[in-house]
């Protein structure tokens, strides 16, 4: 079965290695090699192109589908069509899974608010990671198909004219990047201006480096409205080469895959497993992807709990953790990077269960939950209780994640996050630290402490017991030793990692008495 | 718009955009490994995984199981190759360590080739090879045991070529104020963000090489002599590069493997290395330690300086970069010591990274000039004002030095004369502010080059040299010193680089590509002027108008070519012979006559936070003054992006070595620290004018490789100013300023 995908507003039906990464097959076969490779795990941006796809982007519905854009280009600098038609179904194929509702937040049947990108958009993502299994019923932007050719994009124009390329190997992804963020109109010019353009661009390194010529290229950007193309019908299955990737539309059918097939690799997202093929020379036999399900991809607030399917990415999550727990979002926006997030899912990052997650302090101090799903039936798991060890979980061969429910605290409830990092932006933290605090009850959860993300259970007991507020710095890092005996690595010594622990307890102690402003790194 | 280009003052040529700037933002500029080339092998190199020992067995079965597999190559099959000399700056091969086993001489070592139908393929199979090692017990860095450091002979023996003057150490005695001090600086790579990528093609017995390269005619010619071919025979096609700094100037082992496996296929080879390979198959920076002692009288008048440096390489070569050349003679020290001792240890040979010497040598140097300077409570700026001379301590004269007209315009603009001098003294909230100062240089280097220009008649220009534009501008420059030289429009020149197929330029180093380049521009175009004038003022029945077409008509001749050789003035006769041999030969900097350096003073502001001691650069200003500056658009972006890599240098770059394996630990995008775009907040590029006829035709110093120095100095400084915490090894750790 070939897999059915819209390149540069072109149909495709190509028969290749689901595994193979889309930058090899752009590169390789499709003769596409504007679009480059720097590091082929997903730190650079090079290879950075923009994806719209299916479940998200708000176009499923077969009449959407019909009175959807026929191309998928982008309007060129001073006008003019696009290029390139799309077809809409082929006899054979699997039907789309039933469509989510449209258009911002909307009530289902049990009274909960789902949230959906209101515009269908496009998405960077990091070329190098995503399988061509991934592609599947999505539609693909290159640098190539930006612009007519001859033509520039307003995004490609303004940064020619701000002179922001000197090797210009960085350059094709910064542009797919800015065409990114400018889809949605030119930035604001508030004071969160630059802060939008930094988050943008977080994923793309340039090394020579024009980092001051690109923002002040981002400064100049006219309103850039885009369109996302009708995309192509998809498969469940698809078997080249020796692989087969299987893509269900419906949980029981991943439930059954699941159980038949306990050594498949199980990918959401992909942006971390993914390596294990491009840097640790893996061969995949059979892969079970989560990303075609659309109950997997839903988002829920229900006023208690914002409620991520598995299949969620970041992104996804994100507006609604923006609304009920911002610390968290914030944090969120300072995970890996904008390319990263439209792919990662929190499902993911949690069944990674790394030390230093960024996601799990957060969920551990809300005291999140995790659903679990087999053939046997469903289980609910804290997720202090579903890691159990370095990068080791409780689930089950036979199990999967369906969703992750995240208790949204009441507004008496203080709720504080922390990432200490050499560098701003997409960067492994040194210690993450989360705190709740509810009257005398605290959760404190920290990364980059321990093996596995771990409460600071004698801190919370001093809470209890209102000893805190009168503990010095030096007093906290006797409570933070009597919890943790962190390593000493290149992000940071044992010594560091339990003053620096220390010092965010202080903070925390400090912002909760209304004693001092957050802290903002933004303020300088 | 108007900080993208700054606007001309004297002896500074128009901001004109950038000339490849189009073909780079559509994605059209090819670089090497997007050529495309028919039914390629694809090649994935398998390196060593220890760092000492040798190769007991390698068991390749499994590998070769692995379907599309066509070849590996391994020592045997490599035994052709014939070893080439090591020499640092692309005369010679980039490392004597140049065998696939079995003797294994650094982590990272290649040691087998793996060539399949695909890259998966490839990939798979690689990781597929089962190698055995005899693993010995490696030296990582300084202070291992069985590193091994240089003789006193050896020392003494370098330490005769380098500057000496009066007697430092009785000086240093009887001085009223004196400084001691050590600071080291670490191991860095220059993560370009193109991966070392080589395709090779035979046809029949020539061979085309697609492969980013800072000197195409040194990789042609070192390259014959690996694979015992005539030069001739070779083509090395490099139009773009995908970044270098240093790492793409010299011949690599992985070249002559890719070329010999695709004449065993029959078919081309293309080769993408991994993002962690290119730690180990290419060069970096050596970790370097120093100590500076100097004297001072009351008045901040330096009378003694002694400068030692110590620097890694590795086992067999002996690369050196010696910025005691250019620390000795920055002020005009009263006695002068230097000396240089290298430290063998177990580790792939180091090379140039973007401004070799003078990074970690001023780096030292400056931040002993902030502790002499807080040592005697002077001003920072005034103490280098009060040993600014045109004389160094040899008494060899600079032929322009405007250190001081940088300091004082980039103090204006920086606001300096508010900072108050007690470290600790400016907070703002949280915010412990610090602000530093520092000395940026670059020798000026002179190098030959060829070019050939070519004038028609409807006025189109086109200049064809095997010269480099790796992002610097060179493409932009060129096209518009034409245009200037023959007066047409910008826009009717066309500027072809990176070809061996064209004449000989310099190797993309040492800031000289746009002073050679362009003096052999200007001399080819002279020499077209000189035809065109000598067309006769009339012919019976032709045209008498000056119009280009009506000249070239009574001239007879449908285009002009004309062919020039630069050599700089005291260069060798045979400067051009040798380039055609890949050999390059530099010149200038502290060597001739006199002293050429570009120069600059920068100025930073960092914010430490008083409870986490994060560090943020919300803000740095540099004035730099260079000669003639071509293009003020691609001169700030080039000050720019170094000022950014000076940032990078202090907080962020370090390759971290496994003191046990001798094995780098963050060999990839994610741990090895470059800053990001949120990192770099106000960056301020001040152009000084200075105008100086000696260095070479057309005045230019270059400044490639000046924004970075003393960047890293200006911030610990800084950071000192903010904390009181001195911190002499690079890079800058938070756990550093932990009270």
């Amino acid at each position: 079965m070939a897999l059915n995908f819209i390149l540069n507003g072109k149909p495709r039906a190509e028969t290749v290695r689901p595994t193979m990464t889309v930058l090899d097959w752009l590169r390789g076969e499709a003769r596409l090699t504007g679009t480059k490779e720097g590091c082929a795990e997903g730190d650079c941006g090079a290879c950075t192109i923009l994806v719209a796809r299916p479940g998200h982007d708000g176009i499923e519905t077969p009449d959407d589908l019909a009175s959807a854009s026929p191309h998928g280009s982008l309007p060129p600098c001073g006008g003019g069509a696009g290029r390139g038609v799309a077809t809409n179904s082929e006899p054979g194929t699997t039907p789309l899974p039933s469509p989510p509702p449209q258009g911002g937040r909307e009530h289902t049947e049990s009274g909960a608010t789902p949230y959906q990108n209101p515009k269908p958009r496009w998405q960077a993502v990091n070329s190098c990671l995503m399988t061509m299994g991934q592609l599947d019923g999505c539609a693909v932007l290159t640098i190539e198909g930006v612009a007519p050719a001859g033509a520039l994009n307003a995004v490609q124009q303004a940064m020619l004219d701000a002179d922001a390329t000197q090797c210009g190997f960085c350059t094709p992804g910064f542009v797919m990047a800015i065409t990114d963020l400018a889809q949605d109109g030119p930035p604001p010019a508030d004071a969160k201006f630059d802060a939008n353009i930094h988050e943008a661009l977080a994923g793309n390194l340039c090394r020579c480096t024009g980092y001051r010529a690109i923002m002040e290229a981002c400064r100049t950007l006219p309103a850039m409205p885009l369109r996302a193309p009708a995309l192509p019908p998809r498969s469940t299955v698809h078997s080249t080469d020796g692989e087969t990737y299987f893509a269900p539309t419906r949980l029981s059918d991943l439930l059954d895959l699941r159980a038949r097939h306990p050594d498949a690799v199980l990918i959401a997202g992909g942006t971390d497993l993914g390596l294990r093929l491009t840097k640790g020379g893996e061969r995949w036999p059979l892969v079970l992807a989560t990303g075609a399900i659309a109950e997997l991809r839903r988002v829920t607030d229900d006023g208690e709990a914002i409620r991520v399917g598995a299949a969620a990415t970041y992104a996804d999550a994100l507006p609604a953790l923006e609304r009920r727990i911002p610390a968290f979002a914030a944090l969120m926006r300072r995970l890996g990077s904008r390319q990263i997030r439209h792919l990662g899912t929190l499902a993911g990052n949690l069944a990674n269960a790394s030390p230093i997650g960024d996601t799990l302090p957060c969920l551990m101090a809300l005291a999140a939950q995790v659903r679990l799903a087999s053939v046997r039936g469903e289980r609910m798991v804290a997720v202090e209780d579903f890691v159990t060890g370095y990068r080791k979980t409780v689930l089950a061969a036979d199990e999967v994640i369906t969703r992750i429910d995240i208790p949204v605290p009441p507004v008496e409830v203080r709720f504080a996050v922390y990432k200490l990092s050499k560098r701003f932006d997409q960067d492994i933290s040194t210690v993450v630290a989360a705190f709740l605090a509810e009257g005398n009850r605290l959760r404190a959860a920290f990364g980059g402490m321990a093996a596995k993300v771990e409460r600071a259970r004698t801190f919370e007991a001093a809470w209890a017991a209102g000893r805190c507020d009168a503990l010095s710095v030096t007093e906290l890092e006797t409570l933070v030793r009597r919890d943790f005996a962190p390593l000493s690595d290149h992000r940071g010594s044992a010594a560091y990692r339990c003053r620096a622990a220390a010092g965010l307890m202080r903070r925390f102690i400090l912002e909760a008495g209304g004693d001092t402003a957050p802290l903002s790194l933004e303020a300088l | 718009m108007a900080r993208a280009a700054p606007k001309p003052q004297a002896n500074m040529g128009p901001p004109v955009p950038r000339y490849d700037g189009r073909a780079k933002v559509t994605g059209d500029a090819r670089y090497p490994s997007d050529v495309p080339v028919a039914s390629p092998a694809f090649a994935f190199l398998v390196t060593s995984a220890i760092a000492k020992g040798r190769i007991v067995r390698m068991d390749l079965a499994a590998a070769q199981a692995v379907p599309g597999v066509l070849d590996i190559l391994t020592a045997e099959d490599t035994r052709e190759l014939k070893h080439v000399k090591f020499a640092a700056g692309g005369a010679g091969a980039s490392t004597s360590i140049q065998g696939l086993g079995p003797d294994i001489d650094h982590d990272g070592q290649i040691v087998a080739v793996v060539l399949a139908d695909s890259f998966e393929a490839a990939r798979e199979a690689a990781h597929k090879v089962d190698i055995t090692y005899a693993a010995e017990e490696p030296a990582a860095t300084f202070d291992a045991t069985n590193a091994r450091e240089e003789s006193p002979e050896e020392v003494g023996e370098r330490a005769k070529k380098l500057p000496k003057a009066g007697d430092a150490a009785a000086a240093l005695a009887s001085a009223e104020v004196t400084i001691d001090a050590q600071y080291a600086t670490p191991a860095q790579h220059h993560n370009a963000i193109e991966l070392f990528t080589t395709t090779a093609l035979w046809s029949g017995d020539e061979l085309t090489i697609y492969e980013p390269s800072q000197f195409v005619f040194g990789l042609k010619n070192n390259l014959a002599e690996r694979l015992g071919i005539d030069a001739e025979q070779i083509r090395v096609v490099s139009p773009y590069v995908g970044g270098a700094f240093g790492s793409k100037a010299q011949m690599t082992p992985r070249t002559a493997l890719i070329a010999l496996a695709a004449r065993r296929l029959g078919r081309p080879v293309k080769l993408v290395s991994t993002r962690d390979q290119a730690f180990t198959i290419s060069t970096y920076r050596a970790e370097t330690r120093h100590r500076i002692r100097m004297g001072a009288r009351r008045d901040g008048r330096i009378t003694a300086f002694i400068h030692e440096g110590w620097e890694l390489t590795s086992r067999p070569d002996p690369y050196s970069v010696a910025g005691v050349e250019d620390s000795a003679r920055m002020y005009g020290f009263g006695a002068v010591e230097t000396r240089v001792t290298l430290v063998h240890a177990d580790r792939n040979t180091p090379g140039f990274m973007r401004s070799p010497p003078v990074v970690p040598y001023i780096y030292a140097l400056e931040s002993a000039m902030d502790e002499l300077a807080l040592e005697l409570g002077m001003d920072p700026v005034e103490l280098r004002r009060a040993n600014n001379s045109m004389r160094d301590a040899t008494g060899k004269e600079w032929s322009s030095r405007s250190l001081m007209e940088c300091y004082d315009e980039a103090a204006a603009a920086f606001g300096w004369k508010e900072r108050t001098a007690r470290p600790g003294s400016m907070r703002d909230g949280d915010w412990l502010i610090g602000w530093g100062c520092a000395t940026a240089a670059y020798p000026t280097h002179l190098g030959p080059s060829a070019v050939r220009v070519r004038l028609t008649p409807a006025g189109e220009v086109r200049v064809q040299v095997a010269a480099h534009d790796i992002g610097t501008g060179l493409y932009t420059v060129l096209a518009q010193l034409a245009a200037d030289e023959l007066g047409v429009p910008l826009d009717m020149v066309r500027v072809e680089l990176g070809d061996t197929a064209l004449p000989p330029g310099i190797v993309a180093g040492g800031s000289v590509s746009t002073a050679a380049t362009g003096s052999a521009l200007v001399k080819a175009c002279a020499a077209i002027r000189e035809r065109l004038t000598a067309a006769p003022a009339q012919t019976t029945g032709g045209p008498s108008g000056n119009k280009l077409e009506d000249v070239f008509e009574r001239l007879g001749i449908g285009a002009i070519e004309e062919y020039a050789e630069f050599i700089p003035e005291g260069g060798k006769p045979d400067a051009i012979a040798s380039l055609y041999k890949g050999k390059p030969a530099l010149g200038g900097g502290s060597h001739g006559e006199k002293l050429m350096y570009a120069l600059g003073a920068e100025f930073v502001e960092v914010r430490v936070h008083a409870l986490t001691r994060e560090i943020r650069v919300p803000r740095i200003v540099g004035a730099f003054a260079a000669g003639r500056i071509m293009n003020t658009r691609t001169a700030r972006s080039q000050l720019m992006g170094g000022m950014i890599w000076g940032i990078s240098s202090a907080l962020h770059e370090a390759t971290e070595i496994d003191r046990r394996h001798a094995r780098y630990i963050n060999d990839n995008l994610a741990d090895y620290l470059m800053p990001v775009n949120a990192d770099i907040r106000d960056v301020e590029v001040i152009l000084v004018p200075e105008e100086d006829s000696e260095v070479n035709p057309i005045g230019a110093k270059g400044l490639g490789e000046l924004g970075n120095v003393g960047t890293a100095a200006a911030i610990t400084n800084a950071v000192h100013h903010a904390t009181g915490v001195r911190i002499r090894e690079l890079p800058v750790r938070l756990e550093k300023l932990l009270g």
